[in-house]
C-alpha cells in the first residue's frame, strides 16, 4: 500500500470573498499573476513563506486555505 | 518580476538586457568570434547572479520553473551527448567538426532548458500561443528582410513569401478553443517542413548544422504539438484567465 498526498487550497475562493483580482493579490505578495494562478490551479503548491503571507492578506489561518487530502493507493 | 497587473509589459529589464546581449553575441560573432562570450553572459549570466543571490527579479514559482528546467536539460543534453559519442567514436557516421557537435550540443542544452521552463511556467497554451507567434512573425520579418535587401523582385514575391509563415500564427490563435486539433494540424506542418526543407538530406550542409538548425526551428513546434496533444480539458483547465482575475466567477 503506498500513501499519497494531495493538496486542496482555497486561495480562489478567499480571493473572490475579498473581492481582489489576482493581479491585486499578486502585488501585494510580490509574486507575479502566472504564480496566483498555478496556485488556484493546484499546479503549484507555494512555500510556506508565500502561504503564510497569502493568509495574512486573508486575515485566515494557513490551514484554512490549504488542506491536505490523504489518498490510499492499494497495488 | 512583474508587479504592476496582466496588461504590462511582460519582459524585465534584466531579460530585455540579457536578450540584447544574446542577439549582439551572434550577430557580432561573425565578424569576431570573441563577441560570442556575449551569449554566455546574456544567458547565464543573470541564472548565475540569481544562483549568487545578488538577483532577486523572479519570485519563487518562476525559481522552480528554471530549476526544473535545468534539471531536463542536463537529462536531455547528457542523452545526446553519450549517443554523438558512442555515434562518432564507434562508426564513420558523424564525420562533422569538434566545433560543430559543441554548438550541437550548446543547442540542445538551451532549446531543452528554454521549453521547459516555458511550459512549467505558462502551461501548453500560452508556451505553443508565445513559441508559434516568434516562429511565424521571426519567419515573417525574415522574408520581408531578404526580399527588401537583395535585387528588388516586385511586390508579388514579398506579399508570397510573407504569407508562408501564416498558418503558424494562426494556429497561435486556435491553440486557446482547439487545443488537440491545433496540436495535430502542428505536427503535420512540422513533418511538411522537414520535407519541404529537406532536412538530413543536404549535402551541402554538415550534419550538425542540419542537427542545429532542426533542433532550433522544428524541435520546438513539435514540442509545442506534442504539449498541447496532453492539455487536460476538465473543468477547471477551461477556467479562463481573464475571468479568474476579475474575481467575480
Amino acid at each position: 500500500m503506498k500513501s499519497q498526498h494531495n493538496i486542496q487550497n482555497k486561495v480562489r475562493t478567499h480571493r473572490v470573498i475579498a473581492g481582489m483580482t489576482q493581479a491585486e493579490l499578486a502585488n501585494q505578495i510580490g509574486v507575479t499573476r502566472q504564480t496566483i494562478l498555478s496556485i488556484e490551479k493546484g499546479k503549484y503548491t507555494p512555500s510556506v513563506a508565500l502561504a503564510l503571507q497569502i493568509a495574512e492578506i486573508f486575515e485566515v489561518r494557513v490551514e484554512d486555505l490549504f488542506q491536505l487530502i490523504k489518498e490510499d493507493n492499494h497495488e | 518580476m512583474n508587479r504592476h497587473g496582466p496588461r504590462s509589459w511582460p519582459f524585465s529589464k534584466i531579460q530585455v538586457f540579457s536578450g540584447i546581449l544574446v542577439i549582439a553575441g551572434i550577430t557580432l560573432a561573425s565578424w569576431n568570434w570573441w563577441a560570442f562570450i556575449l551569449v554566455a553572459l546574456g544567458a547565464f549570466g543573470p541564472g548565475i547572479l540569481r544562483e549568487c543571490g545578488w538577483l532577486h527579479d523572479k519570485d519563487e514559482f518562476q525559481l522552480q520553473a528554471d530549476r526544473r528546467a535545468g534539471f531536463h536539460a542536463f537529462l536531455v543534453t547528457g542523452v545526446v551527448s553519450v549517443i554523438l559519442i558512442a555515434c562518432q567514436r564507434a562508426s564513420d557516421f558523424l564525420q562533422t567538426s569538434h566545433e560543430g557537435l559543441a554548438t550541437l550540443v550548446f543547442t540542445v542544452l538551451w532549446v531543452t532548458w528554454v521549453f521547459s521552463a516555458l511550459l512549467d511556467f505558462w502551461g501548453p497554451k500560452k508556451t505553443a500561443r508565445r513559441i508559434l507567434a516568434c516562429f511565424g512573425i521571426g519567419w515573417m520579418v525574415f522574408a520581408i528582410a531578404s526580399n527588401v535587401g537583395n535585387e528588388w523582385q516586385g511586390w508579388q514575391p514579398l506579399v508570397l513569401h510573407s504569407l508562408l509563415p501564416l498558418p503558424f500564427l494562426v494556429i497561435a490563435v486556435t491553440v486557446e478553443w482547439i487545443p488537440r486539433i491545433s496540436s495535430l494540424i502542428l505536427l503535420g506542418m512540422s513533418a511538411y517542413l522537414i520535407h519541404f526543407f529537406g532536412w538530413f538530406q543536404r549535402d551541402n550542409m554538415s550534419f550538425a548544422n542540419q542537427a542545429i538548425t532542426f533542433v532550433l526551428f522544428v524541435v520546438p513546434l513539435i514540442g509545442c504539438g506534442i504539449a498541447l496533444l496532453f492539455v487536460k480539458q476538465d473543468s477547471e483547465e477551461q477556467m479562463d484567465d481573464k475571468a479568474l482575475d476579475t474575481g467575480k466567477t
